[in-house]
């Protein structure tokens, strides 16, 4: 009986995927791939069955099949029939599967309870150094000993269509999440995210602390973004348009909590933008607010990446996010960003040239005179060892050309990474004003920085 | 005007059945994506006609240390199969990679994402307690495997037999190819091992622990390594103590792969009286080194002849 047949492969297939299942228990962070393969396989077989299934068996159904089908049922619960292509299947899974070597390697982690816990990392800055001058605005650095961050991040697929994805972040004496969000795994060209993202705001927006190409992020983005960057519960749709080179579109929606969309304190109004951020911490009861609860902020970015022959790469960037701000008026904020990067294929980790530039503008309406302030920064980093590289970054704010005094930083580092799980950076810093009541900063830091459990990814 | 709406239905849906079934026809049967040359030259063999192939490494280049440029994932988003070398060789890279690719073919644990290191019995698995104070270090086994060409028989056939799983309608084809393949490298090992034969139990170092597996296959034995731990550069000290050993075992030649920096293999080299071995570690990694057979040939050419001369 050719049916009988069918289902003793059937059994036999399941009895192999599950033997080669059993020794080797899936592990998060590594691929276990036999486990799961063995499962995935052995469904898409059943869902073959049910669909060409149906049209033999009431065609051919005689009473001896009938009853090896029964028989069978007890077997396996959810089948229903198979054909002569299910077979050949079977065979080509059955044949995949001895392709494998006979001893599957030993499990490198003693299974058991922790076998399905999430990745977890933990990544800690600390930072000693001295400032010429108080910190002017908040996230400026302060002369002493800081732990300036530590960070764990946790990671695993949720079930096979979702992941999550959760950063948190403790700096001082404030725990909370850097990020913390759900993703898609199943849906072609597009990833939907949902729960505390970065908004795809220009390029330096999208970084975490530890991620930072300098001790801290650069003041033209932190006085026009806020200290914290733009960050909060919101909805990304990441697709990947289907062209020939790399361009990806951003479409988000948030709360937008930001400083750009809040209104100012009525007694402030004349102040600029920056100095904003510095009353952030004491104006907060002054602010009138308009924001309704139903009010939006929309971000939309488009970033596209050329390879220039073999060995660098072009990035550009453009971003604008939208919204009703706290003067019941609209905020537009608009960024662009070009990077280029070198490196030469054969020695990636030896040499390397990255140049990165971003310029943001913001505009709020309702603010005195529509408030504009725009600023851009510009970092190079060169790489001539495989454990030293050295940095330079250059920024202003007050552009273009208006009535808010100008402020300019200028930032040089020198790292060295024993691993790349460690690191010591040292950085100058020197920024000048145009406002009088500004002295101008000299700062010198030592950051030690190191990073533990899985590897860390190599972001580009 | 309901007929007309139907009508209508009826044209976008034929002329989209048709837009679909050209697209597919102009299409390899197969896009396969692999992070390595190699395993693309070994794809290649097996899938014959069947499939494109694509390789995201350059032979030149570490597998270690890849960026992960968003280039890649567009390369990634349009595969069918990604093959990768698995044991942690790409994790810094790969993964970031394959979810940016957006492609659910290609997903960890499905048919589409096939791991080669399956086909294989990995050496230097580190049981118990691991951590990185031994530097960083693959747990599950030196990922360096496909230069025993043993190992590139078995990865042959498991690319041939998950080739024949997702496209069942060439698998005669895949077969063939494989048999044929498997003939070629039958008959390429059986020179190498008379060429290597004679170098049994000769004493070499290399940079890093790329060349062991191909070392084990040819008897040769391993004396240690010029990096002081798994990417970890080489320390003074360390050095010091190589070169001893090396005066000591007589150790004649230093493998050293050629996207590895020369000058602690040449230091070792010039203070032990050793001399340094540059090898490709990649299909492409050298002049003429065009196809996995090539790459073994090369490996076993330039090894016996720098062995065969002390």
């Amino acid at each position: 009986m050719k049916m009988r047949n069918v289902w003793i492969v059937i059994a036999l297939a399941l009895e192999t995927a599950s033997a080669t299942a059993q020794p080797q228990q899936p592990r998060p962070g590594t691929e276990a791939e036999t486990g799961t393969e063995a499962e995935t396989g052995a469904e898409a077989e059943t869902g073959a069955e049910a669909e060409t299934g149906a049209e033999t068996e009431t065609g051919t159904g005689t009473g001896t099949e009938t009853e090896a089908k029964s028989e069978a049922e007890s077997k396996v619960a959810t089948e229903t029939e198979a054909t002569a292509a299910d077979e050949q299947a079977i065979a080509g899974e059955l044949a995949a599967l001895e392709a494998e070597a006979p001893p599957p390697p030993p499990p490198s982690a003693p299974a058991g309870s922790n076998a399905l816990n999430p990745a977890i990392s933990a990544n800690g800055l600390v930072l000693v150094g001295g400032a010429s001058e108080e910190p002017r605005r908040e996230g400026d650095l302060d002369t002493g000993i800081h732990l300036q961050e530590i960070e764990l991040r946790f990671s695993a697929t949720v079930d096979p269509y979702f992941r999550a994805d959760l950063t948190l972040a403790a700096h001082d004496d404030e725990v909370g999440f850097e990020e913390a969000y759900l993703s898609t795994l199943e849906i072609p060209h597009l990833t939907i995210r949902a729960g505390q993202i970065f908004a795809a705001v220009g390029r330096h927006n999208l970084l975490h602390t530890h991620a930072f190409p300098f001790l801290t992020a650069p003041h033209a983005s932190r006085a026009l973004l806020g200290p914290e960057g733009l960050r909060d519960p919101g909805v990304s749709f990441d697709l990947l348009v289907p062209v020939p080179f790399f361009l990806e579109l951003n479409a988000q929606v948030f709360r937008g909590e930001w400083l750009p969309f809040q209104g100012e304190p009525e007694e402030e109004s004349e102040a600029a933008a920056e100095e904003m951020v510095e009353d952030d911490g004491h104006a907060h009861e002054a602010i009138e607010d308009l924001r309704e609860d139903h009010d939006f902020v929309y971000v939309g970015h488009l970033k596209s990446l050329f390879e220039l022959g073999e060995d660098a790469t072009l990035e550009l960037g453009g971003s604008y996010a939208g919204g009703r701000n706290g003067f019941g008026e609209r905020t537009d904020v608009v960024g662009a960003d070009l990077t280029v990067k070198w490196r030469p294929l054969a020695a990636e980790r030896y040499t390397g040239i990255d140049w990165s530039s971003e310029y943001l503008w913001v505009r709020r309406g309702g603010a005195h005179e529509d408030d504009r302030v725009g600023g851009a920064f510009s970092g190079l980093r060169y790489q001539f060892h495989q454990r030293f590289w050295v940095q330079a970054r250059g920024g202003m704010l007050g552009l273009p050309d208006d009535d808010s005094p100008r402020s300019y930083r200028a930032e040089g580092l020198l790292a060295f990474i024993p691993s790349e799980f460690s690191g010591l950076r040292l950085q100058y810093a020197y920024e000048t004003s145009e406002e009088s009541a500004f002295p101008d900063v000299h700062e010198v830091f030592l950051q030690a920085l190191f990073s533990i459990g899985p590897h860390p990814p190599h972001d580009y | 005007m309901g007929s007309r709406a139907s009508r209508i239905a009826h044209v976008v849906l034929l002329s989209l059945g048709i837009c679909l079934t050209l697209g597919s026809v102009a299409r390899a049967d197969l896009r396969v994506v692999t992070t390595t040359t190699d395993l693309a030259d070994l794809a290649r063999a097996v899938g014959g006609e069947h499939v494109e192939v694509e390789s995201i490494c350059k032979g030149e280049q570490d597998p270690h240390y890849v960026q992960a440029r968003p280039s890649y994932m567009v390369k990634l988003s349009r595969a069918d199969l990604l093959i990768s070398v698995g044991l942690d060789l790409e994790v810094a890279w790969l993964p970031s990679l394959v979810r940016g690719a957006r492609n659910p073919a290609i997903n960890p644990g499905k048919p589409g994402h096939l791991e080669a290191s399956r086909a294989i019995k990995p050496i230097e698995v580190v049981g118990g307690a691991v951590d990185r104070s031994k530097g960083d270090i693959h747990p599950r086994g030196n990922p360096h495997y496909w230069l025993d060409p043993h190992n590139g028989k078995a990865i042959a056939r498991l690319i041939a037999a998950r080739m024949k799983q997702l496209d069942p309608e060439h698998g005669a084809d895949y077969e063939a190819n494989l048999e044929r393949f498997i003939g070629q490298l039958d008959a390429a090992i059986a020179r190498w091992q008379r060429r290597m034969a004679p170098l049994r139990g000769k004493r070499v170092v290399s940079y890093h622990a790329t060349f062991n597996y191909f070392i084990q296959r040819f008897g040769l034995q391993q004396s240690g390594y010029v990096e002081s731990k798994p990417g970890i550069p080489p320390a003074p000290a360390h050095l010091a103590q190589l070169i001893v050993q090396m005066r000591k075992e007589r150790v004649g030649t230093i493998l050293h792969e050629a996207y590895h920096d020369r000058g602690a293999s040449n230091l070792v080299a010039k203070r032990s009286g050793a001399a340094v071995l540059e090898l490709p570690t990649s299909v492409g990694g050298a002049r003429g080194v065009s196809s996995y057979i090539a790459l073994i040939d090369h490996l076993v050419a330039r090894t016996a002849r720098a062995l065969g001369g002390r």
